[in-house]
């Protein structure tokens, strides 16, 4: 098991190499220096200028010399500084996390707490009407895009009823509030963030654990489980749940990196200062350390993810082991 | 001795997409106490679902039409699910032919073995867990606390099997159904489990109602065989009397075809 983990875990640098190398050439690739886009804001920047801040942020040496100079400071951890701002990128991209992370990680618990027991009842009575008004709704719901959904909600929930805020994250006099209430008012701006977030995702998992569950109660063991006596609820959530829900495991695993990526468009629109606002503003002002450590940040993490999910699959189901 | 189990006039249906197919039609059955009857037939002649039919554990789409199914007095089929679980897999208990399909692969084997015992006898875990291992001793598993803990695609299929019985036989049942038990097994396994399930029937007294296709099993254990075509029984006889003197042309290619295999 440990040679196995050590194996994963250096498989992880080759392909880290080649996902910068790649990212890096995009990005440099792509049209606008960020100091061609600082001068085009102020006529004052002469070309002098301009070339000498090149020198300073390295950028007037090759691109291969570039990329060398950037990975051996990340082998010393060390991500770089801003061009916006010029604070270190690492503490620029760890005071977004908590936001990011609070609305995903509630909004997953969320969908898991109500994808399982729908996607259960829908395949124990497959085919009844119940099955059939639920699946409409979870296309519906797996086809509107969050943001379409996310401003109808917006429209209804806070400016018809007013019954949330609109966008942000804090009122205006969050700072006076006391503690107590400071939690509340976060919850009260985050409510419809998570509730959209979680209206989205539910759907898919839910046609999931459906189909899984339709299969597994197919299974001879459901024969064997009902042969015993044992009643409807013991044959369906002890025997059949348990073998369907084993792939949800991998599912939650392969989540890992998105629970800390966030969604450019999601949180845009409510204006939150997460992970997926910084990505965008660090791209659209080619704010190259920014963007190279989040590629850094996404790639080490759905690679993480992955070995997560599969060593957590070997030990839910009995019947995978690794090897040496 | 009058009988444990009469089954008469059965008739169940199939109601797929578009078309109902009939799978048993007319079936009938009969079982004293302490005996062992054989239905054989050809593959798809309804002797599996006849036998489903007893504890109404059918598939979904698969309906009971008419019948009497009557076990020492009741009524099956008048009976509803709650009277049902307590009548499955105390008084009938069943065996199936794959036992690593038919066991839960997420569950060791001591797990399922306990379940029933727990169900049906209220017993704590430790009685439970002592019962389990004396079950699996029962049925000759000499290393049972390692079987206990193993996980079904860890046995071998005789082994699987083994401790199916043991899990059959837990709470001591009056009938016990096995379909086709030894079919997916090797020849030499086929006839450990055969004599093992005949010691046990004589030691803890139950009915044994044993499907098969094979009459060369037939015949060496029953003492009544029925044989099934078409979702109809098409002839009962003493297990001797049937060999002698087949009177229903099916009966007569089965008996060829046993015969056949046999000169080879």
């Amino acid at each position: 098991m440990l040679s196995y983990l050590i194996r994963r875990l250096l498989g992880i640098i080759p392909l880290l190499l080649g996902i910068t190398i790649i990212s890096f050439a995009i990005i440099h690739l792509a049209p606008g220096k960020p100091t061609q886009i600082e001068q085009a804001f102020n006529p004052k920047v002469s070309q002098e200028v301009r070339l000498r801040l090149e020198k300073l942020y390295g950028l007037d040496k090759p691109l291969h010399i570039q990329y060398i100079n950037w990975l051996v400071k990340l082998g010393k951890f060390d991500f770089g500084r801003s061009f916006i701002d010029e604070r270190p990128v690492a503490e620029k991209i760890l005071e977004r996390i908590p936001i990011t992370l609070t609305i995903n990680i509630f909004s997953l618990i969320l969908v898991l707490l109500i994808a399982i027991p729908l996607g259960v009842k829908t395949a124990v009575k497959a085919g009844s009407a119940f099955d059939h008004a639920l699946t409409i709704l979870v296309f519906l719901l797996f086809a509107a895009p969050t943001f379409w959904l996310a401003l109808l909600l917006m429209q209804l929930l806070s400016i018809q009823l007013g019954w949330l805020p609109i966008s942000g994250l804090k009122s205006l006099d969050f700072e006076y509030f006391s503690f107590g209430k400071k939690i509340l008012d976060l919850a009260h701006h985050l409510f419809l963030p998570i509730l959209v977030s979680t209206l989205g995702g539910f759907a898919g998992l839910t046609r999931y654990i459906r189909s899984n569950m339709i299969d597994a109660l197919k299974q001879p063991y459901i024969y064997t489980a009902r042969a015993k006596g044992l009643s409807q609820e013991k044959v369906i959530y002890k025997h059949a749940l348990r073998n369907a829900i084993l792939p949800v495991v991998t599912i939650i695993g392969l989540s890992i990196p998105g629970l800390l990526g966030g969604s450019v468009i999601f949180e845009s629109i409510f204006a939150i200062p997460g992970i997926g606002r910084l990505f965008y503003e660090a791209v659209m002002s080619r704010d190259y350390p920014l963007i190279m450590a989040e590629v850094v940040l996404g790639g080490v993490l759905t690679m993480l993810g992955n070995l997560i999910a599969d060593i957590a699959y070997g030990y839910v189901d009995p019947r995978i082991k690794y090897k040496r | 001795m009058g009988n444990l189990l009469e089954i008469k006039n059965l008739k169940v249906e199939f109601h797929l997409d578009e078309r109902v197919i009939t799978a048993v039609d007319g079936a009938y059955l009969n079982i004293k106490e302490n005996e062992v009857v054989v239905l054989a037939g050809e593959s798809g002649s309804g002797k599996t679902i006849t036998a489903l039919s007893i504890c109404k554990i059918l598939p979904r789409n698969a309906h009971i039409v008419w019948g009497v199914i009557n076990l020492a007095g009741r009524e099956m089929l008048c009976l509803n699910e709650n009277e049902l679980i307590k009548i499955r897999g105390k008084d009938i208990a069943y065996i199936f032919q794959e036992p690593v399909s038919f066991l839960n692969p997420v569950y060791t084997i001591g797990e399922q073995i306990i379940e029933v015992i727990k169900l049906h006898q209220g017993k704590n875990k430790k009685e439970a867990y002592e019962e389990t291992i004396d079950l699996l001793k029962k049925v000759r598993i000499w290393e049972a606390k390692r079987v206990f803990q193993s996980y079904p695609h860890q046995l071998s299929g005789g082994l699987n099997q083994r401790a199916f019985i043991a899990m059959s036989l837990a709470c001591n049942p009056k009938l016990l159904i096995a379909d086709e038990p030894t079919t997916s097994l090797d020849v030499t396994i086929e006839k450990e489990i055969l004599d093992l399930l005949l010691e046990l029937k004589n030691k803890l007294k139950f009915s044994l109602l044993f499907i098969t296709h094979n009459l060369s099993i037939a015949q060496k254990i029953a003492d009544r065989i029925f044989i099934m075509y078409k979702g109809r029984v098409v002839e009962e006889a003493d297990s001797q009397e049937l060999f002698k003197s087949a009177k229903h042309f099916h009966t007569q290619e089965l008996l060829s075809a046993y015969e056949r295999i046999g000169r080879i």
